[in-house]
Protein backbone atom coordinates (compact mmCIF):
# COMPACT_ATOMS: atom_id res chain seq x y z
CA UNK A 1 0.00 0.00 0.00
CA UNK A 2 1.20 3.59 -0.78
CA UNK A 3 0.52 5.49 1.65
CA UNK A 4 3.36 8.42 0.81
CA UNK A 5 4.64 9.31 -2.15
CA UNK A 6 7.47 11.24 -0.52
CA UNK A 7 11.02 10.32 -0.04
CA UNK A 8 11.07 11.24 3.80
CA UNK A 9 7.82 9.99 4.99
CA UNK A 10 5.56 12.81 5.64
CA UNK A 11 3.97 10.94 8.66
CA UNK A 12 4.15 8.10 10.51
CA UNK A 13 1.37 6.03 12.42
CA UNK A 14 1.74 5.46 16.23
CA UNK A 15 -1.48 3.66 17.07
CA UNK A 16 -4.82 2.25 15.47
CA UNK A 17 -7.42 1.96 18.02
CA UNK A 18 -10.74 0.15 15.60
CA UNK A 19 -13.31 1.08 17.71
CA UNK A 20 -16.85 0.18 17.30
CA UNK A 21 -18.54 3.18 15.24
CA UNK A 22 -14.90 4.49 13.77
CA UNK A 23 -11.40 4.17 14.18
CA UNK A 24 -8.93 6.35 16.02
CA UNK A 25 -4.91 6.69 14.99
CA UNK A 26 -2.92 8.79 16.50
CA UNK A 27 0.33 10.07 13.81
CA UNK A 28 3.39 11.86 14.38
CA UNK A 29 4.26 14.44 11.37
CA UNK A 30 7.86 14.43 9.83
CA UNK A 31 8.97 17.26 9.96
CA UNK A 32 11.73 16.37 7.02
CA UNK A 33 9.98 15.31 4.68
CA UNK A 34 10.50 17.27 1.67
CA UNK A 35 7.46 18.83 1.22
CA UNK A 36 8.72 21.17 3.06
CA UNK A 37 11.64 22.59 1.22
CA UNK A 38 8.76 24.41 -1.13
CA UNK A 39 5.39 24.59 1.49
CA UNK A 40 6.56 26.72 2.21
CA UNK A 41 10.20 27.93 1.90
CA UNK A 42 9.80 30.47 4.56
CA UNK A 43 7.48 28.01 6.53
CA UNK A 44 6.71 24.87 6.93
CA UNK A 45 2.80 24.41 6.95
CA UNK A 46 1.74 20.68 5.87
CA UNK A 47 -0.43 20.85 2.36
CA UNK A 48 -3.99 20.56 3.19
CA UNK A 49 -3.63 17.88 0.01
CA UNK A 50 -1.24 15.60 2.18
CA UNK A 51 -3.82 15.77 4.94
CA UNK A 52 -6.16 14.26 2.64
CA UNK A 53 -3.28 11.53 1.39
CA UNK A 54 -2.43 10.85 4.87
CA UNK A 55 -6.44 10.41 5.35
CA UNK A 56 -6.73 8.14 2.49
CA UNK A 57 -3.62 5.99 3.77
CA UNK A 58 -5.29 5.02 6.90
CA UNK A 59 -8.61 5.03 5.93
CA UNK A 60 -6.55 1.85 3.27
CA UNK A 61 -5.41 0.11 6.75
CA UNK A 62 -8.76 -0.15 7.95
CA UNK A 63 -9.80 -1.51 4.63
CA UNK A 64 -7.26 -3.24 3.85
CA UNK A 65 -7.02 -2.45 -0.01
CA UNK A 66 -5.74 0.47 -1.87
CA UNK A 67 -8.84 3.30 -2.76
CA UNK A 68 -9.85 5.63 -5.35
CA UNK A 69 -11.00 9.24 -3.53
CA UNK A 70 -13.59 9.58 -6.46
CA UNK A 71 -15.67 12.39 -4.78
CA UNK A 72 -15.29 14.65 -1.68
CA UNK A 73 -18.71 16.34 -0.54
CA UNK A 74 -17.00 18.96 1.87
CA UNK A 75 -13.63 19.01 3.26
CA UNK A 76 -13.10 21.53 5.59
CA UNK A 77 -9.90 23.00 6.45
CA UNK A 78 -10.04 24.91 9.99
CA UNK A 79 -6.66 25.49 11.08
CA UNK A 80 -3.15 25.08 9.79
CA UNK A 81 -0.92 22.66 10.55
CA UNK A 82 2.45 23.35 11.41
CA UNK A 83 4.76 20.15 11.50
CA UNK A 84 7.41 21.85 13.97
CA UNK A 85 4.42 23.02 16.65
CA UNK A 86 1.82 20.63 16.21
CA UNK A 87 3.30 17.14 15.03
CA UNK A 88 1.47 15.32 17.18
CA UNK A 89 -2.34 14.37 15.35
CA UNK A 90 -5.42 12.26 15.71
CA UNK A 91 -7.35 11.21 13.28
CA UNK A 92 -11.10 9.94 13.56
CA UNK A 93 -12.16 7.80 10.71
CA UNK A 94 -15.52 6.49 10.17
CA UNK A 95 -16.41 4.07 7.15
CA UNK A 96 -19.93 3.65 6.37
CA UNK A 97 -20.70 0.77 3.26
CA UNK A 98 -22.01 2.10 0.47
CA UNK A 99 -25.06 0.07 -1.76
CA UNK A 100 -22.42 -0.12 -4.74
CA UNK A 101 -20.16 -3.45 -3.11
CA UNK A 102 -16.36 -2.13 -2.37
CA UNK A 103 -17.26 1.70 -2.44
CA UNK A 104 -17.63 3.40 1.23
CA UNK A 105 -18.58 6.45 2.88
CA UNK A 106 -15.49 8.02 4.40
CA UNK A 107 -16.39 11.10 7.29
CA UNK A 108 -12.85 12.07 8.98
CA UNK A 109 -12.15 14.65 11.45
CA UNK A 110 -7.95 15.24 11.86
CA UNK A 111 -7.21 17.09 15.51
CA UNK A 112 -5.03 17.62 18.59
CA UNK A 113 -6.73 17.75 21.83
CA UNK A 114 -9.51 20.78 21.39
CA UNK A 115 -8.19 21.87 18.48
CA UNK A 116 -9.67 21.14 15.16
CA UNK A 117 -7.37 21.11 11.52
CA UNK A 118 -9.60 19.17 8.94
CA UNK A 119 -12.99 17.97 8.47
CA UNK A 120 -13.77 15.67 6.03
CA UNK A 121 -17.02 14.10 4.07
CA UNK A 122 -16.03 11.90 0.48
CA UNK A 123 -16.56 8.40 -0.72
CA UNK A 124 -13.90 6.20 -1.83
CA UNK A 125 -13.73 3.02 -3.27
CA UNK A 126 -11.73 -0.32 -3.68
CA UNK A 127 -9.01 1.29 -6.87
CA UNK B 1 -2.02 25.40 -28.91
CA UNK B 2 -1.98 29.03 -27.65
CA UNK B 3 1.73 30.68 -26.10
CA UNK B 4 2.22 30.66 -22.43
CA UNK B 5 1.48 33.86 -20.31
CA UNK B 6 4.12 31.96 -17.93
CA UNK B 7 5.89 28.75 -17.87
CA UNK B 8 7.89 26.77 -16.05
CA UNK B 9 10.03 28.67 -13.26
CA UNK B 10 8.11 31.99 -14.50
CA UNK B 11 5.15 30.84 -12.21
CA UNK B 12 7.31 31.02 -9.35
CA UNK B 13 6.74 35.12 -10.00
CA UNK B 14 3.15 33.96 -9.14
CA UNK B 15 2.76 31.11 -6.51
CA UNK B 16 4.56 30.31 -3.37
CA UNK B 17 4.81 27.16 -3.91
CA UNK B 18 8.61 25.34 -4.74
CA UNK B 19 9.85 21.91 -5.42
CA UNK B 20 9.02 19.28 -4.98
CA UNK B 21 5.34 21.19 -4.37
CA UNK B 22 5.14 22.98 -7.31
CA UNK B 23 1.45 21.55 -9.41
CA UNK B 24 1.51 24.45 -12.01
CA UNK B 25 3.79 24.48 -15.30
CA UNK B 26 1.79 26.95 -17.54
CA UNK B 27 -0.69 30.39 -16.83
CA UNK B 28 -2.08 30.34 -20.31
CA UNK B 29 -4.94 33.16 -19.29
CA UNK B 30 -5.95 35.13 -16.84
CA UNK B 31 -8.57 37.85 -16.84
CA UNK B 32 -10.44 39.44 -13.86
CA UNK B 33 -12.65 36.21 -13.52
CA UNK B 34 -10.96 33.53 -15.58
CA UNK B 35 -7.58 31.52 -15.83
CA UNK B 36 -6.42 28.58 -17.31
CA UNK B 37 -3.52 27.03 -16.77
CA UNK B 38 -1.95 23.46 -17.14
CA UNK B 39 -0.14 20.98 -15.55
CA UNK B 40 3.11 18.90 -16.91
CA UNK B 41 2.94 15.92 -15.10
CA UNK B 42 6.71 14.73 -14.57
CA UNK B 43 7.02 10.92 -13.66
CA UNK B 44 9.18 11.89 -10.71
CA UNK B 45 6.31 14.14 -9.36
CA UNK B 46 5.62 13.34 -5.89
CA UNK B 47 1.52 12.23 -6.34
CA UNK B 48 2.62 10.04 -8.91
CA UNK B 49 1.84 6.36 -7.72
CA UNK B 50 2.21 3.51 -10.58
CA UNK B 51 2.71 6.23 -12.96
CA UNK B 52 -0.60 7.96 -12.42
CA UNK B 53 -1.03 11.22 -11.53
CA UNK B 54 -3.13 10.79 -8.12
CA UNK B 55 -6.27 12.67 -6.88
CA UNK B 56 -4.37 14.69 -3.66
CA UNK B 57 -2.07 16.09 -6.70
CA UNK B 58 -5.24 17.17 -9.08
CA UNK B 59 -6.73 19.08 -5.89
CA UNK B 60 -3.25 20.56 -5.22
CA UNK B 61 -2.97 21.28 -9.16
CA UNK B 62 -6.53 23.15 -9.19
CA UNK B 63 -5.42 25.08 -5.45
CA UNK B 64 -2.18 26.10 -6.84
CA UNK B 65 -4.19 27.26 -10.41
CA UNK B 66 -6.23 29.34 -8.23
CA UNK B 67 -2.92 31.13 -6.83
CA UNK B 68 -1.65 31.86 -10.24
CA UNK B 69 -4.84 33.52 -10.60
CA UNK B 70 -4.45 35.39 -7.41
CA UNK B 71 -1.27 35.79 -7.69
CA UNK B 72 -1.47 37.68 -11.41
CA UNK B 73 -3.13 41.06 -10.61
CA UNK B 74 0.16 41.01 -7.73
CA UNK B 75 2.73 40.26 -10.12
CA UNK B 76 1.06 43.06 -12.50
CA UNK B 77 1.35 45.53 -9.42
CA UNK B 78 5.07 44.66 -8.63
CA UNK B 79 4.32 42.88 -5.62
CA UNK B 80 5.55 39.30 -4.72
CA UNK B 81 3.20 35.94 -5.09
CA UNK B 82 0.81 36.43 -1.91
CA UNK B 83 0.80 33.00 0.30
CA UNK B 84 -2.90 31.57 -0.01
CA UNK B 85 -4.52 28.95 1.69
CA UNK B 86 -7.35 26.48 0.92
CA UNK B 87 -10.21 26.95 3.65
CA UNK B 88 -12.89 24.42 2.21
CA UNK B 89 -13.18 21.62 -1.09
CA UNK B 90 -16.68 21.22 -2.01
CA UNK B 91 -18.13 18.97 -4.76
CA UNK B 92 -14.98 17.57 -5.82
CA UNK B 93 -14.89 14.56 -8.03
CA UNK B 94 -12.25 12.79 -9.86
CA UNK B 95 -13.52 10.68 -12.88
CA UNK B 96 -9.65 9.09 -13.61
CA UNK B 97 -6.11 9.29 -12.95
CA UNK B 98 -3.94 10.75 -15.55
CA UNK B 99 -1.11 8.94 -16.48
CA UNK B 100 2.40 10.78 -15.97
CA UNK B 101 4.24 12.49 -18.47
CA UNK B 102 0.38 13.76 -19.93
CA UNK B 103 -0.61 17.17 -20.03
CA UNK B 104 -3.81 18.07 -17.32
CA UNK B 105 -5.23 21.61 -17.94
CA UNK B 106 -7.42 23.96 -15.42
CA UNK B 107 -10.36 26.30 -16.05
CA UNK B 108 -10.88 28.22 -13.19
CA UNK B 109 -13.94 30.79 -12.76
CA UNK B 110 -14.47 33.01 -9.95
CA UNK B 111 -17.88 32.35 -8.37
CA UNK B 112 -17.85 35.07 -5.80
CA UNK B 113 -15.16 36.85 -3.87
CA UNK B 114 -16.10 38.03 -0.64
CA UNK B 115 -13.98 39.75 2.79
CA UNK B 116 -10.77 38.23 1.12
CA UNK B 117 -12.17 34.76 0.57
CA UNK B 118 -12.30 34.04 -3.47
CA UNK B 119 -14.90 30.64 -3.93
CA UNK B 120 -13.96 29.21 -7.25
CA UNK B 121 -14.69 26.77 -9.88
CA UNK B 122 -12.22 24.64 -11.12
CA UNK B 123 -12.46 22.08 -14.33
CA UNK B 124 -9.80 19.75 -14.64
CA UNK B 125 -9.29 17.77 -18.50
CA UNK B 126 -6.85 15.88 -20.45
CA UNK B 127 -7.37 15.94 -24.22
CA UNK B 128 -10.44 17.52 -23.18
CA UNK B 129 -12.00 14.76 -21.48
CA UNK B 130 -12.70 15.69 -18.00
CA UNK B 131 -10.50 14.80 -14.89
CA UNK B 132 -11.96 16.49 -12.34
CA UNK B 133 -14.04 19.05 -10.65
CA UNK B 134 -14.60 20.99 -7.63
CA UNK B 135 -15.40 24.15 -6.06
CA UNK B 136 -12.87 25.53 -3.97
CA UNK B 137 -12.69 28.41 -0.89
CA UNK B 138 -8.99 30.19 -1.19
CA UNK B 139 -7.98 32.68 1.14
CA UNK B 140 -5.10 34.82 -0.01
CA UNK B 141 -2.85 36.29 2.57
CA UNK B 142 -2.33 40.02 1.74
CA UNK B 143 0.90 41.80 3.28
Amino acid sequence: MVITMFKTPFFEILSQDNQPEATLFELKLNPDCEVYQGHFPEKAVAPGVCNIQMIRGCAEKMTQCPLFLYAISQCKFTALVTPDATPLLSLRIQLTPLETAGAWKLRASLFHGEQSYLELKAEVKAA
Amino acid sequence: MSKALFEGEQLYQLIPQRPPMVMVTHLFKATETEAETALQISPDNCFCSNNRFTEPGLIEHIAQSAAAFAGYPHYLAGKKAPLGFIGEIRKFAAYCLPEAGSMIRTRIEVVSEIMGVTLIQAETTLNGEKVASCQMKIFIQND
